[in-house]
């Protein structure tokens, strides 16, 4: 009966007040032929739209609406839609153009530029009622486009239907187009227009109150009912939509993609080419004999990907890997392309095949027929070299990062809806103060509701319902952390690009979802920190060693290394130095590698929630008999002592367990990987529940993996990735437990990272038996460095504020033996005098002076900017010695770490601390004895599964001392937990039976002592 | 010299407070009160929401958390120094030589009249008594320079007040010692440096020469060190007062009669009365203007037959003339000018004088003079869906007209009804005073959500005398009304 021609929906970001999937799904309640999808200067919601238009059988046809410049201070409104591919790409391509010319977010286009881009699309152009304008750009538009044009009217909302439907005739007439009814949608319902008033408010900065005008009159442009379209307009108005819309022939499904061709020398066809380099670099793994083993699983992956023709994707992977190990840059795949034999030959991955039970089809499957996916880590500190090599070879035209939509998550959505309504500022900061970072969105709905804001009832109703309406709209568009796409033609004509905030940058209009769904390929160039440090680890050791280790050469299964770990002291190790990590280690103890692969995969929402991590200690720690249903089970779970654990674990006991096909675990595995966004689990419960009782498994088993399922959601690991990350952990453990020296320096050097700061790095490598020395502005390097097997030199970089220039300065002089006071450090380097204070900030000049009220002395003697002129004394003042909470209080503010006394121990002997039990002594007190500690605190971490458990850690100048906050406690200290930085907490004692020496002291009070802190810190929050 | 220092950390506030809280039968409980300032901490509080908690540099939320009925007032820079004015030329009775330091300083230098007024301790009295009665928080203190008194004004207890005395400069100097250099009046990157060489107070900075001082931190700083200590180089402002007498009062709760102004009335009226003292001059002829929170203002002239000094008959005669009075709109301002000093008879202005230059901007200001002001304005289009905020009034004559090409309205009436009545159906037939055809629309009307909301079909219509109207069908209370009439 109708397709709706014109629909902006929440992509066109502050324009549209609804979600592209709201406006099919109501388009196809309506009953419409089609529905188009025309967000301004974008296709960034036509994806979405599409997934959803194809479940429910609509016709979507693609396009987008641009405001042209006409002159000085007229725009026009042209819509171009896709008919056909080319059509597609042309309009793509258009999008490119206005936006790369613009800032982010914005773009420009004048009429002219239609020149490039009106060959294959179909125009729906609005006359805007000026005369000599309309009259101009109808001739100019019918030049372009000739049959393609069409005239169209929106008569909703107008005063006077008729007139302007006859205007509008006679306009179409004179320039020999049809006329087409559009609607100019930009709410899916009418019951979206405070959101729709909202968004403009926000976006012009106003109050709805203000809006005036500027708002939309009414609701009706929405998507409306068939009846109301034939009050509005004549028939034949809607039937031209339905001829509009056959000819649109267009759909997504018909993107074919191909990878740059240029990576096959041209004697080489790809598959060729590609088994030419695995082969290769099989015999650089294996020398000369291949195991056969790996050969045959090899030849297995090479036709596989051969048959799916994905041998060009494979070797641009290679490429950039190449590239990267040709620069010394580590790097390491992850993800399920570990299960591939292949990508290990071509250095891509690292777990080996011949040691390892692989699953390729975890991968690649015909059955499932999804591209591949490669994420590989490189180190954070290079990555930006791999991206510029990438954009390099193929051309900015050809290489793009995806997108991330960014958001409205409950603090911003609280703000701007505050905002919108004109609730006052005091009011809105009242509220977003309550609002703690581990909150998720309901709870956050649930906590509006009971507050005592002070404000009506109507008020606090309006403003829940569009907070909870406006979470999740997208607000921009942001860049991935790494997900490349790289084509063979311009990127451009598959999807359009933009502008990124970072200079340099482009970013598709698509995130990793959209790509996902349309199966395009994508390579994810990540940044992992523990590469720069493993990097830095063997560097800092070589310079100290007689011979030159790479990774290959640290020993493996190092006995001392497990120990290490069993006892739980993994501060600063890879992937398991988090609270949970560290408790699990003492209980699960690992001895072996695959203790390792166990522990990275075992502390996660999948088996947590399923409740499998105790079953599987107690089996490993002897405690339990491990047994197995069936033989189809045990091939599936001895590895893992009969308990599930790793994903496709869970995925293959639907099959052997609960007879799941082939085909439905392949959706189980979708459904699991989508959970957290729709959350549809369900529709397989049933059927696992019922065939695991009808194979003899017990209820409670399939309960558990069930809710295990539902862990696993975006959390649970492949074993090869976890296998992945397991190296890095025993990599990274080795070097602490034998070099702790090159182990905490290069941790320190690769700041940013992990979940310690530099403060608790310092202190944990003290407990290593690890000095550190204070910077030293005549020894020191900007880096951080080893000494001597014990020692590390503090390096310039610790100094907060102090750039890399100036360090460079210091240490290229070749005078600096010749330093020997404040002055000289501006005689012999030149340093300014800003610079000077910041190595006096940070007591880097402790040798070259008194102290640091003596060298900041020294520097404000200066006269015309030059400090100690030979004929001039510095003045008969002489400043006192700081005392040691001076120097520590410096050394916090300037550096985030002292190497002095910790803070805790000037408070120690005041009231009430001194009451409180240290966290070194915490061991020796009994099981459940009540106990006070105080500290800093340094990390809290609310996992999701953890039922609402806040785990904190505590800081004293002993140790670490970790909280339990159960929920109960949470709730009536909450003020305290956000807000303080030194707490006292009053509570029980508790020793864990299965990890001798975890300690935790469950919270019953808690109290903010910052007034006693004299320094400023800041914790470090996880989820 | 002497120079008595007086700090007024919370004038905003205070004068704000005070014109509810001066009519000791006012039944409105004394508001709290706190100001902010651009990033949205508080800087100033009545007494009564420091009481409760509130402090300088707390957020808003936490303030209001707090105090529940707390009023939240952004910082206004030039608010207070109208209330400086007025305590100066309060002081021009003790001295002729004073200072404003904005936003909350006043300094008089006393040497020259401390005989007259009997010592130090007369000239506190009368001023911390006047301080009282305006209901000002005040620091006062003594200093030898005016530096000096300026930084023992922030001490808690500032020196050589209790008793009062006029200090050596040796005394001055070991007061001065004694003090934290936070508390010394200079840039936060002088005290940083101070700090950053190991000084904490300022008997410390004595090791410094001049040329220490100079070198190593700032010329400024040296000679505001300079300045604390008296020499000969002092200057003496001297303060002349203004040749007219203007003030103007705001109030925090709107006053809504006649009667109920004649507290502020007093107030103005009693300084009006000090300045005529202290510039010993009269008056017969004075203005009050009444500001409405429109931004309407009412103006009533005061002219006497004998010209007058004191205030109590000011207020009486300010009493009769309020007492007629209606009020329009609720009062937020008062004024009171003052620019006819000597006395002199002014002739009234004929309306028709044969000299007059009869421009229409002249005849509106005299008709807007002779009428009711409010009942003299102009019609105004806002940019605004809801018809009844469509229209404003605006000063007759004013060319304030809003983006007014920008807004294509359909036909509305100029006059809308102010209570729209409901139209009767009568069969299928609308009716008012008979029955209504429609003409044109509907123009839907969906606004006002967030407060009243307004979801309303317009059309026109004509009625049998062929009158056009303007109804609209209300979808919410279903029921059809009649908006306005067409001229």
């Amino acid at each position: 009966m109708y397709a709706e021609l014109h629909c902006l929906s929440n992509y066109s970001f502050l324009q549209g007040a609804s979600h592209p999937d709201e406006l099919v799904e109501r388009a196809a309640l309506l009953g419409y032929e089609a529905i188009a999808i025309t967000d301004e200067c974008s296709y960034a919601g036509i994806v979405k739209a599409h997934v959803r238009a194809k479940e429910l059988g609509i016709k979507l046809i693609i396009g987008s609406t641009f405001k042209l410049k006409y002159n000085s201070d007229r725009y026009i409104q042209v819509t171009l839609y896709a008919r056909n591919k080319r059509a597609y790409s042309e309009i793509s391509s258009l999008i490119t153009r206005g936006r790369r010319r613009a800032d982010k977010g914005a773009y420009q286009l004048t009429l002219r530029d239609l020149e490039h881009h009106s060959k294959y699309s179909l125009a729906i152009w609005h006359p805007c009622g000026h005369q000599q304008t309309d009259h101009d750009v109808g001739q100019y538009l019918t030049q372009r486009f000739d049959k393609r044009l069409w005239v169209g009217v929106c008569l909703t909302n107008q005063y006077e239907p008729q007139s302007v439907y006859h205007q509008h005739l006679a306009i179409a007439a004179l320039f020999k187009c049809p006329l087409i009814a559009t609607n100019k949608v930009l709410m899916h319902s009418a019951e979206r227009k405070p959101l729709h008033d909202t968004l403009t408010s926000i976006r012009l900065r106003r109050p709805v109150y203000s809006l005036g005008t500027h708002s939309q009159k009414n609701a009706e442009h929405s998507l409306k009912a068939a009846t109301e379209l034939l009050a509005l307009y004549p028939k034949q108005l809607l039937e031209e939509t339905l001829n509009f819309s056959d000819q649109c022939k267009f759909s997504l499904d018909s993107i074919r993609y191909q990878y740059p061709k240029e990576l096959v020398p041209a004697h080489y066809q790809a598959s060729d080419y590609l088994r030419a380099l695995t082969f290769d670099g099989a015999h650089q793994r294996y020398g000369k004999q291949i195991p056969d083993r790996v050969l045959k699983q090899i030849e297995h992956e090479l036709t596989l990907i051969g048959e799916l023709s994905y041998e060009y994707y494979f070797l641009t992977v290679h490429d950039i890997v190449a590239f990267a190990r040709g620069q010394n840059i580590l790097c390491q795949g992850r993800g399920s392309a570990a299960n591939s034999a292949v990508c290990y030959c071509l250095f891509i991955t690292e777990v080996n095949p011949a040691t390892s039970d692989l699953l390729f089809e975890r991968f690649i499957s015909k059955e499932r027929n999804e591209p591949p996916d490669i994420d590989v880590d490189f180190e954070h500190q290079r990555r930006e070299e791999v991206i510029q090599y990438i954009y390099k070879k193929y051309g900015r035209e050809r290489a793009a990062l995806a997108a991330t939509v960014i958001t409205y998550r409950p603090r911003s959505a609280i703000r701007d809806v505050g905002f919108a309504l004109n609730f006052d500022a005091a009011l809105i900061e009242q509220i977003t103060d309550k609002i703690s970072w581990w909150d998720r969105s309901k709870e956050i709905l649930n906590t509006l509701r009971s507050m005592q804001l002070g404000i009506s009832d109507h008020a606090l109703t309006i403003f829940v319902q569009l907070v909870s309406e406006i979470l999740g709209f997208p607000r921009h568009l942001s860049q991935h952390v790494g997900g490349f796409i790289i084509t063979q033609a311009a990127t451009s004509e598959l999807v359009p690009i933009e502008n990124a905030a970072m200079p340099d940058r482009t970013i598709i209009q698509w995130d990793k979802n959209d790509i996902e769904a349309l199966g395009l390929l994508k390579i994810d160039v990540l940044a992992l920190g523990m590469l720069t440090a493993i990097h830095k680890m063997l560097d800092s050791y070589n310079q100290h060693s007689d011979k030159t280790i790479t990774i290959a050469d640290i020993p493996n299964e190092c006995p001392a290394t497990y120990q290490l770990l069993s006892e739980g002291e993994s501060i600063g190790v890879f992937q398991v130095e988090s609270r949970a990590q560290i408790a699990m280690l003492p209980r699960l103890k690992p001895r072996t590698f695959y203790d390792l692969v166990i522990q990275v995969a075992i502390v996660r929402p999948g088996p947590i929630q399923g409740d499998m991590v105790h079953p599987y200690l107690r089996r490993r720690n002897g405690r339990e008999a491990v047994h197995y249903d069936n033989e189809a089970v045990k091939q599936v779970l001895e590895r893992t002592l009969g308990v599930p654990i790793f994903q496709e674990q869970v995925i293959k006991l639907a099959m052997v367990a609960a007879n799941f096909s082939p085909g439905e675990a392949d959706q189980l595995r979708r459904a699991m990987a989508a959970w957290q966004r729709n959350g549809n689990l369900e529709p397989f419960k049933h059927k696992l529940l019922q065939g695991m009782l009808a194979n003899g498994h017990s209820q409670d088993f399939a309960e558990r993996l069930y809710r295990q399922m539902q862990g696993f959601g975006e959390y649970g690991f492949p074993e090869s990735h976890a296998a992945s990350f397991a190296l890095l952990v025993y990599i990274s453990a080795w070097f602490k437990c034998h070099h702790p020296a090159h182990f905490f320096c290069a941790l320190l050097n690769s700041q940013p990272m992990g979940f310690y700061s530099r403060s608790q790095l310092i202190q944990d490598a003290a407990r290593h038996g690890v000095t550190s020395l204070p910077v030293n502005v005549q020894k020191s390097q900007f880096e951080s460095l080893v000494t001597d097997a014990n020692t590390i030199l503090l390096g310039f970089h610790n100094i907060k504020g102090l750039s890399l220039s100036t360090a460079q300065k210091i240490t290229r002089c070749s005078n600096r033996h010749k330093i020997h006071d404040i002055a000289s450090l501006q005689q012999e380097i030149s340093l300014t005098r800003a610079e000077i204070d910041k190595l006096i900030e940070g007591n880097a000049t402790f040798n070259i002076s008194k102290h640091r009220f003596d060298a900041n002395w020294q520097l404000l003697n200066r006269r015309d900017g030059i400090l100690g002129i030979a004929d001039q004394s510095v003045g008969e003042y002489q400043p006192r010695s700081p005392s040691a909470l001076e120097s520590m209080q410096d050394d916090y503010q300037h550096l985030g770490f002292t190497l002095n006394q910790h803070p805790l121990a000037y408070l120690r002997d005041r009231w009430p601390y001194r009451r409180c039990y240290q966290a070194n002594t915490l061991h020796t007190l009994r099981h459940q004895q009540f106990v006070r500690v105080a500290g800093i605190v340094t990390c809290k971490q609310r996992p999701g599964s953890a039922s609402g458990v806040l785990f904190l850690t505590l800081e004293d100048e002993t140790g670490n001392i970790n909280i339990v906050v159960w929920r109960k406690t949470q709730d009536t200290f909450r003020q305290e937990l956000t807000k303080g930085r030194l707490l006292l907490i009053k509570g029980i004692l508790e020793h864990a039976d299965d990890a001798p020496g975890t300690t935790n002291v469950i919270a019953g009070h808690i109290s903010v002592c910052d007034q006693d802190l004299p320094i400023d810190t800041r914790s470090r929050d996880f989820r | 010299m002497l120079w008595v220092a007086i700090r007024l950390p919370y004038l905003q506030v205070d004068t704000l407070n005070n014109e509810q809280v001066i009519d000791p039968h006012s039944q409105v409980p004394e508001p709290s009160i706190a100001i902010y300032n651009n990033s949205k901490r508080i800087i100033q509080a009545s007494s009564n929401a420091l009481e409760q908690g509130v402090a300088e540099g707390m957020s808003m939320a936490t303030a209001r958390a707090l105090c529940e009925k707390i009023q939240l007032l952004p910082e206004r820079i030039d608010a207070p120094l109208d209330a400086l004015r007025s305590l100066q030329l309060f002081s021009y009775r003790i001295s002729p030589h004073s200072t404003i330091e904005a936003p909350d300083s006043l300094f008089i230098e006393i040497s020259s009249t401390l005989k007259v007024f009997d010592g130090l301790d007369s000239i506190l009295a009368i001023i911390t008594k006047e301080l009282a009665k305006r209901r000002w928080r005040h620091h006062v203190s003594v200093g030898l320079t005016m530096r000096a008194a300026a930084l023992f004004s922030h001490c808690a207890q500032p020196p050589f007040l209790t008793p009062p005395s006029v200090p050596t400069q040796k005394q001055q100097q070991r007061a001065i010692n004694q003090l934290a250099i936070n508390q010394l009046q200079c840039s936060s990157k002088t005290i940083l440096s101070l700090s950053k060489i190991g000084i904490e107070y300022c008997d410390q900075i004595n090791k410094l020469t001049a040329d220490d001082r100079k070198r190593t931190l700032s010329e400024d700083f040296n000679q505001y060190w300079q300045s604390l200590i008296p020499s000969g180089n002092q200057t003496r402002p001297t303060f002349t007062p203004p040749s007219q007498f203007q003030e103007r009062v705001e109030f925090l709760n709107t006053i809504n009669s006649a009667n109920g102004l004649l507290f502020v009335c007093n107030r103005l009226a009693q300084n009006l009365g000090h300045y005529l003292i202290a510039i010993q001059g009269h008056t017969c002829e004075l203005l009050w203007q009444l500001h409405d929170i429109e931004g309407n203002s009412l103006d009533i002239h005061i002219a006497t037959a004998q010209p007058l000094q004191q205030y109590q008959p000011i207020v009486e005669l300010t009493r009769l003339k309020l007492e007629p009075i209606k009020l329009k709109q609720p009062i937020d301002a008062l004024t009171l000018v003052c620019d006819q000093i000597t006395y002199d008879q002014q002739n009234q202005q004929d309306l028709f004088s044969r000299n007059d230059q009869h421009t229409p901007a002249h005849l509106l200001n005299l008709l807007a003079a002779r009428l009711h002001e409010q009942a003299f304005f102009s019609l105004d289009i806002q940019p605004q869906h809801q018809p009844e905020l469509a229209q404003t009034a605006v000063k007759a004559g004013s060319t304030e007209s809003v983006q007014a090409n920008e807004i294509a309205l359909p036909p509305r009436p100029t006059f809308l009804l102010h209570n729209p009545p409901p139209l009767k159906m009568i069969g299928n037939q609308l009716c008012w005073r008979s029955p209504i055809k429609l003409l044109k629309g509907p123009e839907r009307i969906e606004t006002g959500w967030w407060f009243i909301p307004i979801n309303r079909d317009y059309y026109v219509g004509q009625d049998q005398e062929h009158r056009l109207l303007w109804i609209f069908f209300d979808r919410l209370k279903e029921n059809w009304f009649l908006a306005g009439v067409f001229s």
